[in-house]
């Protein structure tokens, strides 16, 4: 009893500190665009998890967290965290995702052994991963489909040289109107508006960046 | 009188010194082209043959190709770009921008008019991507007005383009587009014309907001 009232209020707890979140951030980010894309949602809330369970003996998430790939495979959705491991390793934090709507629940199922990573300069927080999402559903919708089509979904933190810039790139695997594997490229950085408000805006691209896990 | 003398002379000398010892040689460029080679207020330079350029009342037409004495700030940065132009049946205009000082190995941007169409192609790095589609409502027969952001200090470097006769944005290469076809890297900017009519030229901070 004890335990299904406790991953009520996680999975509650989650809904609602993902929607306060957004909601401080000035501009209006259309959360529920995350929800016609239960791929990228699930990612979302299993970096939230990670972060929780990363930060439950005071330390904080930094540069360890790299990204996310999730993707949905026979009715439930798998996700992998990934985060660096070590010097110049990374491992994943495997999770099974059921959505209810807006709400997950996310159980972690096991730890991958490290291998090796050579991750890029920066770090990005939980909660701009979930701004980059909520922005790349977006683009992805007004741009070149519809978000449920969304079959894999990866997310990582890279860094661009020429611009001396971190960013996060996006790959998106949909099915599209021919019922083939389409792929969609974008990334992710920051942008300031003129009022001071600042959103993690994203472009399109024709192929991946570097670094991805 | 001979102590005061030397002291003149000395101060003379210093002057003459710190005068000649610090320039800018960007200005010197922008200030050693006349007037009369200029469209608007952008004063340029010839890259090839100018014999058959024509120029000298603020517009510039004809074949040949203009370097603006003007550079760009920084190989990474953003301008936006104004252009009032006429095309015949045939001919062409391409804006260069951050490019070397023969304006290659930077963006081109090219306008075309067919029939009553306006073609537009971007090339980058030897590669070239077909924008004309998104300029199908523009009225190649009259003169246009075409507003032109590029980003060139991001990942991947964009272009933003409006109809300045309309207002409409026509075309956001970061979202309309898988991107666009490369970057520029130089610092330069200018003009190439295949038998075009520039009316006016600008440079200036970039108008779109990402």
């Amino acid at each position: 009893m004890r335990a299904i009232l406790g991953k009520t209020f996680l999975t509650l707890f989650l809904t609602a500190s993902l929607s306060a979140f957004s909601q401080d951030h000035g501009h209006d980010h259309d959360e529920s665009h995350l929800e016609e894309a239960p791929v990228v949602l699930a990612g979302v809330h299993s970096i939230e998890i990670f972060k929780e369970a990363f930060e439950k003996d005071g330390s904080s998430l930094g540069a360890e967290l790299i990204g996310f790939e999730s993707k949905g495979v026979a009715g439930d959705i798998e996700v992998a965290v990934f985060s660096t491991s070590g010097k110049d390793k990374i491992k994943s934090s495997l999770y099974d995702c059921h959505l209810h709507g807006a709400s997950a629940h996310c159980d972690f199922l096991e730890e991958s052994d490290s291998k090796d990573y050579q991750a890029a300069k920066g770090s990005f927080t939980a909660e701009e991963f979930e701004l980059a999402a909520v922005s790349a559903v977006t683009l992805f919708e007004e741009a070149i489909a519809e978000p449920s089509l969304i079959q894999k979904a990866t997310f990582w933190r890279s860094y661009d040289l020429f611009s001396s810039q971190a960013n996060i790139q996006v790959k998106l695997e949909w099915k599209n109107a021919q019922n083939a594997v389409a792929e969609s490229f974008l990334y992710c950085h920051h942008h300031q508006h003129g009022d001071g408000e600042a959103e993690m805006d994203c472009h399109r691209q024709r192929k991946a960046g570097p670094f991805q896990p | 009188m001979h102590i005061l003398k030397n002291l003149l002379s000395f101060l003379s000398l210093t002057l003459f010194v710190a005068c000649g010892g610090g320039h800018n040689p960007d200005q010197d460029l922008v200030d050693g082209v006349p007037r009369s080679q200029s469209v608007g207020d952008e004063k340029f330079v010839t890259v090839d043959s100018s014999d058959q350029l024509e120029f000298g009342d603020g517009t510039l037409s004809g074949v040949g190709t203009v370097r603006f004495a003007s550079d760009l700030e920084s190989v990474a940065s953003n301008y936006h770009y104004k252009l009032i132009f006429s095309l015949e049946e045939g001919t062409e205009l391409t804006l260069h921008s951050h490019a070397n000082a023969d304006l290659a190995n930077g963006l081109d941007i090219r306008f075309k008019r067919v029939g009553a169409s306006l073609q537009v192609f971007g090339t980058a790095s030897g590669v070239t991507d077909d924008w004309t589609s998104f300029f199908k409502d523009i009225n190649a027969t009259q003169a246009m007005a075409i507003g032109i952001d590029v980003h060139n200090d991001e990942p991947i470097t964009h272009f933003i383009f409006w109809d300045n006769l309309s207002g409409a944005e026509l075309l956001d290469s970061a979202k309309d587009v898988a991107g666009g076809p490369g970057k520029g890297y130089g610092q330069n900017w200018g003009l190439s014309l295949l038998n075009a009519f520039v009316n006016k030229v600008e440079k200036g901070e970039p108008r779109g907001g990402h």
